[in-house]
C-alpha cells in the first residue's frame, strides 16, 4: 500500500456541512478568504450563502474571478443569468470585500487563439504574501470552469504547502446536482488540447517516451466528442504504448448509471478505441477522496507492473462531475512528476432548460473537501472519511 | 489488444494501428504516388516539402511509412506478396533498398507545448532562444531514439553504440563535449529539454531562465549522415526530418521556424506538415515566394488523380474487411452499384406518368416541341428507368427553351436538336431531380463512397464503417450481406444528418457556422432545383467576389475589414475542419484564378445536392454575412 497524503481526509457531505461551519468558524481570529466564479450557473452563490446563513458574522472576503471565454462564446447568450447572479451575490454579501479580478481564456494574439485561461487563473495569486492574512481559504469551484479551477486550486495548494508550520485551512466546495450538470451542455469544443497547466505529469518530454502512457478517462453522458478528442491526443505518438482505462462512477446515486455510460460510448470504447473490458475501472461517485485513493492504487499498480519499462506516465482526464474531478487533481498534485490532467476545454455552454435550471437550483448538494490545515496536523482528525 | 477487429473500419486511423505490420498491412502503396512523382523530377530530396491537406488528409499516416519502424519491418518482410508493392515502391524512391534501409526517418510532433512558450514573461529575444531550443533538444532526442530503432537496439542502451563525431567547428555545443556518444548527446538535449519544461510547467517557476539557449536550429545542421555512425560504420545514407502538424505553432514560431529553414538551405531532407488555413493574410507564404521549395496538397493531388484515389480507397477497404472478425471480407463487392429498378417500379411509373403530363402542359401553349413529343412513342421500348430519366431531360430541355428571351418562330425543333442538347450534365440532373422529386435512393455504390470521401481518407472511413456495420447485421441476421442501394442512401443520409447535428457542438463558431451553411445548402438547392436546371447537375460551392464598390481593392482589403470578422470566422474555421473544401480554378479571362469553396460531400447529402464538382457561384462577402447574421 503506498502512502497517500490524503489518507485519512475530511469530507463533509451536504447535511453536515452547515454545523461543520458553524463550529469551525466560532473560533475567534478566523479570516477567511472565499474564492468563487462569477458565471451563469445558477449553483454560483448556493456555497456562499449557506456558509454565510450559518456564520453571518463571519469575517470573509471574497476573490470573485471573471472569466472572458471570448467574443464568440455561446456563454453570452445567458448574461441575464450572471446578472441575476450578481445581484443575488451583492445582497448575501452585504457590503463586505469583493476583489474582481478578470481573467481571459483564450489569448487572442495568434489567428487561432491559445487557451490560456489555465496560467492566467494560476498567475491570480503570485505569490504567498498575498494571502498570508488569511486562516482559511475556500475555493468554491461550483461556476468555475475546468479549466480554471485545477491550475487555480493547484498554485494555491502550492502556496500553502510552501509553509510547513501554521498551514492555513484550504477547503474546496461544490454544489452537486446531476440534473444541473445534464442540462448544461458544453460546447465548441478547442482542438488544442493540453495538459492543464502545472499538472503536465512530464508527460511531454521527448525523453522519457518510452515510458508507456496510461489514460484513465472518467465517464460522465454525452461526451462522445471530448472523449474522442482526448484519446486522438493520447494515441498522437505512435510510437508510444499507451494503455485506455475508462473509469465508470460506481457506486452512485443512480446505481444504473455506470450501464448506461457503457451503452452509450460501446462502440467508441470497444471499436474505436479496442479497450479490453478488463481495463475498466470503476469509482464512486460521490466521494472525490475515494477516487483519490482508488486512482493512485491503480497508478501505483501499472507503475510497479511497468518498472522494467522505466515506469510509466499516466494522463486523468475527467468528463464527469465536479465533485469527482477533486480527486484527480489531488492525484495530479501528489504526483506531479509523472501524473498529468488532460483537459478538454470547451469554447462556451448552452442551457437545455433555462426555466427548469432555475427551479433545480436548491436540489444541488454540498461537499466540501478540506484539502490542508489542522486536521492533518493532528493525530486523529475529527470527520475522517 | 487483438489482431481482429469487429469492425475494422471504425478504427478511425491506420497510423493508429497498433503495430508496424498492421499499419503497413492497411497502408496503400497507391498513397505515395505523388512522392513517387517528385522523385522522378528530382525534388523529393534535399530539399524542403510542404505537405498540406485537412484533417484526416492522410498526412500522418504518409509519414509513418518513413519512420524506422515501419521501414525496418517492411525490409524484414520483403519477400511476402502483400507488402512487395510497398517494398518496390519505397526501393523507387530511394528509401529503402535490397541490402539495407537506407533512411531515417525522424518523426517530430508540433503538437507539444510549443505554443505555451509564447506565454511567457520573457522578451521576444529569450522566446526565440527558447524555442529554437526546444526543437534542437527534440530533433536531437528523436532523430537518437529512432536511430536504435533503425540499428533495432534497445533504447536507450543502443545509445552507447552511436557515435556523434561532429567537430564542433561552429561552436554550437557549449556544455557537452564533441565528439561524443549518443548517450552524452541525449543527456544533454534531454537536460536541455526539461530545464524548459520546468520554466513552462511549474506553478512557482525560478526566476532566471539559465537554459542553453540556441539563436540556430543546430540539429538540423549537425545530425547528418556524415556525423552519424554506428559501431563504426556509417548510420544510414539519408535522414530525413518530418515535422508534423507545424500549423499548431504559433503563427510567429511557425514564420521564424520556415523562414530559418527556407533562408539556412542547409540541404537537409525536411518535410513539414500542417493544415493549409484559409482566409488567412498568407504573409508566410508569400514572403517565401521565390524560395526554393516544393509543396505538395494531399487533397489537390486526390482531386487531379480521381482514379488513383478510388484504387486507393478500394485497397483500404479491402485491407480493413479482411482483418474483420465477424467474416466479412470484402467490401465493395457487397454495395450494389446500380438503383433496383424492382424496388422503384412503382415509383418509377408513377414519374413517367407524372413528366409525360408536365411536358404536355409545357408544350400545350406552342407547337415548338411536337416533334420531341412524338418521339416519346419511340421510349416504350426503353427501361422504365431510361423513360423516366429521358423524360426528365425533355421536362428540363423545354424549360429551358421556353425561358429564352429570344424571338423565334414556332417551327417545331427536329429530334436532333433535342439530342444535341442532351449533355451528359443534363443526364445528371435528371436523375437528380427524378430522385429528388420521387424519394429515390440517390446516394449509393462504391464511387459515390469515393466521391462522399472528399478526397479524404478518415471521412470514408466514416462512412464505411456505417456500411460494414450494416453488412455485419445482414451476416448476423442470416439476410445476404449485400447492401441495397436502399440500404446504402438511407446509412449515408443518417451519417450525414449525425455529422450535422454534431456541428453546434463540436465546431468552434458551431452556431454561426449552421447558419451559414443552411444559408449556402438552401442557396445551392433553389440554384440546383430551377426547373431548366441552369448550372447542371447543381451547385454547391461558391467563390467570394467582392462588391461592385469594392472591386478596386484586393480581397485582402474586405478580410481585414472588422465588419466582416464573423465571415472570416467562419469560412476559416469551415475550411479548417473540412467543411469547405478550397479549390482553386481557372476560369474567365486568362490567368485568371478563382478559390472556389465547395460544400464537403457529406454536406452535399444533407442538403440534397449533387456529388459533382464544378457547380458554383460568385457571392458577394455582403451576400455571405447575412447568412450568418439570419
Amino acid at each position: 500500500m503506498n502512502e497517500l497524503r490524503w489518507s485519512p481526509n475530511v469530507l463533509i457531505k451536504d447535511d453536515a456541512v452547515d454545523s461543520f461551519w458553524k463550529e469551525h468558524f466560532r473560533e475567534e481570529g478566523r479570516r477567511l478568504l472565499f474564492v468563487l466564479g462569477k458565471g451563469f450557473d445558477v449553483r454560483m452563490n448556493f456555497a456562499l450563502s449557506r456558509l454565510l446563513d450559518s456564520c453571518p458574522g463571519i469575517n470573509l472576503e471574497c476573490l470573485l474571478i471573471e472569466f472572458d471565454e471570448g467574443a464568440g462564446s455561446s456563454s453570452l447568450n445567458y448574461n441575464s443569468f450572471v446578472t441575476d447572479n450578481i445581484t443575488e451575490y451583492e445582497k448575501i454579501m452585504q457590503g463586505r470585500t469583493t476583489h474582481l479580478k478578470k481573467i481571459k481564456m483564450k489569448n487572442k494574439s495568434g489567428k487561432r487563439g491559445r487557451i490560456v485561461g489555465d496560467r492566467n487563473a494560476a498567475d491570480l495569486i503570485k505569490s504567498h504574501s498575498e494571502i498570508e492574512d488569511f486562516t482559511d481559504i475556500i475555493v468554491d469551484i461550483s461556476s468555475l470552469p475546468r479549466g480554471l479551477y485545477f491550475s487555480l486550486i493547484g498554485k494555491i495548494l502550492k502556496l500553502v504547502d510552501q509553509k510547513q508550520e501554521d498551514q492555513q485551512n484550504l477547503f474546496l466546495t461544490v454544489a452537486e446536482n446531476v440534473k444541473i450538470d445534464s442540462l448544461i451542455q458544453e460546447n465548441e469544443i478547442e482542438e488544442d488540447l493540453t495538459y492543464l497547466h502545472g499538472f503536465g505529469g512530464q508527460i511531454e518530454l521527448e525523453a522519457e517516451k518510452e515510458q508507456p502512457l496510461i489514460w484513465f478517462p472518467i465517464l460522465g453522458e454525452e461526451k462522445i466528442a471530448h472523449i474522442s478528442k482526448g484519446a486522438d491526443k493520447i494515441m498522437e505518438d505512435k510510437a508510444r504504448l499507451y494503455e485506455i482505462c475508462p473509469v465508470l462512477p460506481f457506486p452512485s446515486k443512480d446505481p444504473r448509471r455506470s450501464d448506461a455510460l457503457l451503452i452509450e460510448y460501446h462502440k467508441l470504447l470497444f471499436d474505436s478505441l479496442d479497450i479490453e473490458p478488463q481495463n475498466i475501472m470503476y469509482t464512486t461517485e460521490r466521494d472525490p477522496f475515494q477516487t483519490y485513493i482508488q486512482l493512485s492504487d491503480a497508478i501505483a499498480n501499472y507503475r510497479e507492473s511497468l518498472n522494467v519499462l522505466n515506469g510509466c506516465k499516466i494522463a486523468l482526464s475527467t468528463f464527469s462531475s465536479k465533485l469527482i474531478s477533486i480527486g484527480t487533481l489531488l492525484v495530479a498534485y501528489e504526483k506531479s512528476e509523472f501524473v498529468g490532467i488532460l483537459n478538454v476545454n470547451s469554447g462556451g455552454y448552452d442551457i437545455l432548460d433555462e426555466s427548469k435550471i432555475k427551479n433545480l437550483k436548491q436540489e444541488s448538494e454540498l461537499f466540501v473537501t478540506w484539502l490542508t490545515g489542522s486536521p492533518y496536523h493532528q493525530q486523529s482528525p475529527k470527520n475522517s472519511n | 489488444m487483438s489482431d481482429a477487429f469487429r469492425n475494422p473500419f471504425k478504427l478511425r486511423n491506420s497510423e493508429k494501428i497498433d503495430s508496424e505490420i498492421g499499419f503497413l498491412r492497411l497502408f496503400s502503396p497507391l498513397a505515395l504516388e505523388a512522392l513517387v512523382q517528385k522523385h522522378r523530377s528530382g525534388t523529393l530530396w534535399e530539399n524542403v516539402l510542404l505537405i498540406h491537406s485537412s484533417p484526416g488528409g492522410g498526412k500522418t499516416s504518409l509519414l509513418r511509412a518513413f519512420e524506422p519502424g515501419s521501414l525496418t519491418t517492411l525490409w524484414n518482410s520483403k519477400s511476402a506478396s502483400d507488402y512487395r508493392d510497398l517494398f518496390n515502391t519505397l526501393k523507387g524512391i530511394d528509401a529503402i533498398s535490397k541490402s539495407e534501409v537506407k533512411l531515417l526517418g525522424v518523426s517530430l510532433p508540433c503538437t507539444r507545448n510549443y505554443q505555451i512558450l509564447e506565454e511567457l514573461n520573457i522578451s521576444e529575444a529569450q522566446k526565440k532562444r527558447l524555442f529554437f531550443s526546444l526543437l534542437n533538444s527534440r530533433v536531437i532526442l528523436s532523430t537518437l531514439r529512432a536511430a536504435c530503432r533503425l540499428k533495432n537496439r534497445k533504447f536507450p542502451e543502443g545509445l552507447e553504440d552511436i557515435e556523434f563525431r561532429y567537430d564542433n567547428s561552429d561552436n554550437y555545443f557549449k556544455s557537452l563535449e564533441v565528439p561524443c556518444n549518443g548517450k552524452q548527446l541525449f543527456d544533454w538535449a534531454s537536460n536541455i529539454e526539461k530545464d524548459i519544461y520546468k520554466t513552462i510547467d511549474s506553478f512557482i517557476p525560478e526566476t532566471e531562465i539559465s537554459v542553453e539557449g540556441h539563436d540556430e536550429l543546430i540539429s538540423l545542421l549537425v545530425l547528418n549522415p556524415q556525423n552519424l555512425y554506428f559501431r563504426g560504420k556509417p548510420l544510414c545514407s539519408r535522414i530525413l526530418f518530418m515535422f508534423d502538424d507545424a500549423h499548431k505553432l504559433s503563427d510567429s514560431q511557425r514564420l521564424l521556424f520556415k523562414q530559418y529553414i527556407f533562408e539556412k538551405r542547409s540541404g537537409a531532407n525536411i518535410w513539414i506538415s500542417e493544415r493549409l488555413e484559409a482566409l488567412a493574410p498568407d504573409e508566410q507564404l508569400k514572403s517565401f515566394e521565390g524560395r526554393d521549395f516544393e509543396e505538395l496538397n494531399l487533397e489537390n493531388y486526390w482531386n487531379k488523380n480521381q482514379k488513383k484515389l478510388k484504387e486507393v480507397l478500394r485497397n483500404i477497404s479491402d485491407k480493413r474487411a479482411a482483418l474483420s472478425s465477424e467474416e466479412v471480407t470484402s467490401f465493395q463487392e457487397y454495395l450494389i452499384a446500380n438503383l433496383s429498378e424492382t424496388d422503384a417500379n412503382e415509383k418509377l411509373s408513377l414519374a413517367v406518368k407524372e413528366t409525360t403530363d408536365k411536358i404536355h402542359e409545357l408544350s400545350k401553349v406552342t407547337n415548338k416541341f411536337d416533334e420531341w413529343i412524338g418521339a416519346l412513342d419511340d421510349l416504350e421500348n426503353e427501361t422504365l428507368l431510361n423513360r423516366a430519366i429521358r423524360l426528365k431531360e425533355i421536362e428540363i430541355l423545354i424549360h429551358r427553351n421556353l425561358g429564352k428571351n429570344q424571338l423565334s418562330f414556332d417551327f417545331p425543333m427536329p429530334i436532333e436538336e433535342l439530342d444535341k442538347k442532351t449533355g451528359s450534365e443534363v443526364t445528371k440532373a435528371a436523375a437528380l431531380f427524378l430522385s429528388s422529386v420521387h424519394d429515390m435512393p440517390y446516394y449509393f455504390g462504391f464511387e459515390d463512397l469515393v466521391k462522399l470521401s472528399s478526397f479524404n481518407i478518415e471521412q470514408f472511413l466514416s462512412f464505411s464503417s456505417e456500411m460494414f456495420e450494416a453488412m455485419i447485421s445482414n451476416k448476423i441476421k442470416g439476410d445476404q450481406i449485400i447492401l441495397s442501394d436502399r440500404e446504402q442512401h438511407d446509412i449515408i443520409v443518417k451519417v450525414a444528418k449525425h455529422n450535422w447535428k454534431k456541428l453546434r457542438t463540436e465546431i468552434p463558431f458551431g452556431q454561426s457556422i449552421r447558419r451559414f451553411l443552411t444559408g449556402l445548402g438552401e442557396f445551392s438547392k433553389t440554384q440546383t432545383f430551377k426547373p431548366n436546371a441552369p448550372y447542371a447537375p447543381g451547385v454547391n460551392g461558391f467563390a467570394i467576389t467582392p462588391s461592385v464598390q469594392d472591386k478596386l481593392y484586393p480581397e485582402e482589403q474586405w478580410i481585414n475589414n472588422s465588419i466582416y470578422q464573423p465571415l472570416v470566422n467562419v469560412v476559416s474555421t469551415c475550411v479548417a475542419y473540412n467543411l469547405l473544401e478550397r479549390h482553386t480554378l481557372l476560369q474567365g479571362k486568362k490567368g485568371q484564378s478563382h478559390t472556389v469553396y465547395y460544400m464537403n460531400r457529406w454536406l452535399c447529402v444533407f442538403f440534397g445536392l449533387p456529388l459533382s464538382y464544378g457547380g458554383w457561384r460568385h457571392q458577394t462577402p455582403d451576400q455571405l454575412i447575412k447568412w450568418i447574421k439570419k
